[in-house]
């Protein structure tokens, strides 16, 4: 069972600070889910913790199993077990699907993956996500619709099988089908071996995934984590009140607030 | 004795001529070139076609490289049917009627050229009959010169009405260690495609060490008639220079041409290519399309140049030219220079260049993934390359991806 602590995480991008002091533990087992307004950071935290080199970590530590992240080159985080579902994947033109997962594969299980074996690891994940097999054939994202990168992003995930996931508004640009889908695959993949940290605006994923833990980020940093019920409350009340509250015009607190019985932090 | 390329070249071309038991013509031929050597110096960068390539300052030294002697010479290899090519030295002496007529080559315009009229050995002639259709490619391999020495070929190609053929020129080191000293070699390609005829050609070129390796093709191209030319390339310390001038002369005549290109071994000499392609759109409904791309690493510098000219009565030609690189390190360096010369109006034409490292976004997509950064850009500089391969004629897809794939394993290790 993995853990990833995030310690007092401090990052900028192009010199402006957008994560002022973010703490999150996440393990094996646990779903988190990360609400906030648009610019709060949540993306940023995401990209930070797969190693994106336009973010710049200014204090803080992150840890997984124990070892430090941030001196982890972004592959090598990812042949830790840490994988990043991105909100806008990458178009990679030039570079088939069938080739860039099995190296992927390959990489993350530290051995060459025979093609006939890699067939038949993929060929039932794609029956899974409703996806035909010439789409292995394509270039990396490139031409994909939204459904079909959000779709191939679940599909990496299957295959890699991480120990912690962070899934960026993989639920966006989604139709209903689709996030049928999809959010059916995070339930599948559900268990002690995968912690969740996922990020959304919408309240029917919360519903369908039902995570332990919400957390609100405002203005870079998580000000209330609470359980289920806290996504019901900003279904009816929006962010207006918390931001109001914790956002930069009011006076920022010296530690987060804790609503019902989830908690945050390590 | 070594005779230098600045020498005196009347013994050595004497020697050639005499081992090759030419007739009358080609002697002509060849004092052609040797008479005017001494008036014409090295290609000069004021020129607009050598514009960016200065061989001067690229340190090409005629005084250092000697001129072939034809006993030290491997002979040209030809494997296909054997029916339809000959090497050139055995059709000369022959007197084959059709030597005379493709013989005739341009007046040389610069020392290189000269040289080579004066001091070409070896080469092979293909001809190709009406309606025959080749059953395999026919393969060209291209001896290299050795250390301090230089070697200048002449391939001339006719292909019969409607007949369609597939020539790979193999110009290519067989060892990985190149000789220690400059070296020097030149290749005319005289090609001539009669009404409905089609002819693909593959050139492979990959040198070690300092070389000077020049390829001139030019073609002409009858009504409904198609060449087809790739050539996957790595460039080495020195200079590769190679170009494609077609003349689509008949209705409904086409002309593509694709340069894949590596270049950026670590070597004290700069490396240098020179890329072009230079189409005359002379009738109606005729096409080309140009497309060069290529990884710069290292120092290398590329300079690519596109010129169609589509004259007053081309109506319904279509003319396009694409030059993209990439650059794998800051000192590396592509110059495309595309150009489109239009005086019909109905006309479709365009050029599109690009050039520019790998994409930040993408190697961090591929890395977020477990791939490691070699690995990554590995994947990436084979992807970049993957839609000009799909566009390769189909037996020549896979041999053009091995050579490809050797030259890009070099250019980013």
């Amino acid at each position: 069972m993995s853990t990833l602590e995030i310690r007092d995480l401090h990052v900028a991008r192009e010199g402006k600070e957008i994560l002022k002091g973010v703490n999150l533990t996440v393990r094996g087992g646990e779903v988190h889910a990360l609400m906030g307004p648009n610019g709060a950071g949540k993306s940023t935290l995401a990209a930070t913790l797969a190693g994106h080199p336009g973010y710049q970590v200014t204090a803080g530590q992150v840890y997984l199993d124990g070892e430090d992240l941030l001196v982890m080159s972004p592959d090598e985080r990812a042949r830790r077990g840490l994988f990043l579902a991105m909100q806008y994947p990458t178009e990679v033109p030039g570079v088939r699907v069938a080739g860039f997962l099995r190296t992927a594969l390959s990489a993350r299980e530290g051995r060459e993956i025979p093609v006939l074996e890699f067939r038949k690891l993929v060929a039932d994940k794609l029956r899974a996500l409703d996806m035909d097999e010439s789409f292995l054939q394509r270039y990396v994202n490139d031409g994909f619709s939204g459904g079909e990168k959000k779709r191939h992003e679940m599909l990496q995930m299957m295959l890699l099988h991480p120990a912690i996931a962070l899934l960026d508004e993989t639920d966006s640009g989604l139709d209903i089908d689709a996030l049928r889908v999809v959010t059916g695959v995070i339930r599948d993949l559900r268990g002690p071996d995968l912690g969740l940290l996922i990020i959304t605006h919408y309240q029917r994923v919360l519903e369908r995934l039902d995570p332990n833990y919400i957390h609100v980020m405002v203005d870079g940093r998580i000000v209330i984590s609470g359980d289920h019920s806290l996504a019901a409350v900003l279904e009816e009340k929006g962010y207006g009140w918390v931001e109001e509250q914790y956002g930069p015009a009011a006076q920022a607190p010296a530690s987060a607030t804790t609503q019902g019985a989830g908690s945050h932090g390590a | 004795m070594a005779l230098k390329l600045t020498g005196d070249l009347s013994e050595r071309a004497w020697a050639i001529s005499q081992s090759m038991d030419e007739p009358a013509w080609a002697k002509r031929e060849r004092r052609v070139g040797r008479l005017v050597t001494g008036g014409l110096g090295l290609p000069s960068p004021k020129e607009e076609k050598w514009r960016r390539t200065d061989l001067g300052r690229l340190g090409l030294d005629l005084g250092q490289i000697k001129a072939p002697a034809p006993a030290l010479l491997e002979p040209v290899a030809i494997t296909g049917d054997d029916q339809v090519a000959w090497r050139l030295p055995t059709a000369v002496a022959a007197d084959m009627p059709l030597c005379q007529a493709m013989c005739r080559l341009p007046e040389p315009e610069d020392l290189l050229e000269a040289l080579h009229r004066a001091l070409w050995s070896d080469g092979v002639l293909v001809d190709l009959p009406a309606g025959y259709e080749s059953p395999a490619p026919l393969r060209i391999h291209l001896p290299t010169p050795l250390a301090y020495g230089s070697v200048f070929y002449i391939l001339l190609v006719h292909a019969g009405e409607g007949s369609r053929g597939t020539i790979i020129i193999e110009d290519e080191d067989d060892s990985s260690d190149g000789p220690e000293g400059p070296r020097l070699s030149y290749t005319h390609v005289e090609l001539k495609a009669a009404a409905g005829a089609a002819v693909n050609v593959l050139l492979q070129h990959r040198r070690q060490g300092l070389a000077y390796d020049f390829l001139r093709l030019r073609a002409h191209l009858q009504s409904d008639s198609a060449l087809d030319f790739t050539a996957v390339a790595h460039a080495h310390p020195g200079v590769f220079r190679a170009g494609m001038e077609a003349v689509l002369g008949g209705p409904g005549a086409s002309a593509r041409a694709r340069f894949l290109y590596t270049a950026g071994e670590k070597s004290v000499y700069p490396t240098h290519l020179d890329l072009g392609g230079t189409i005359w759109h002379q009738n109606v409904r005729t096409r080309s399309r140009l497309v060069m791309r290529g990884v710069l690493a290292g120092e290398a510098r590329a300079v690519l140049r596109g010129f169609a000219d589509v004259q007053k009565n081309a109506a319904g030609s279509e003319a396009y030219q694409h030059m993209q690189s990439l650059l794998l390190d800051r000192r590396a360096r592509a110059d495309s220079i595309p150009a489109l010369k239009i005086d019909e109006n109905d006309v479709k034409a365009g050029h599109a260049t690009a050039a520019g490292p790998l994409d930040r976004e993408q190697l961090f997509y591929l890395q977020s993934r477990g791939l490691d950064l070699a690995t990554a850009r590995r994947l990436m500089v084979a992807g970049f390359f993957a839609p000009v391969l799909a566009d390769v004629p189909a037996d020549l897809a896979a041999l053009a991806q091995r050579a490809l794939g050797l030259v890009a394993e070099e250019a980013i290790a």
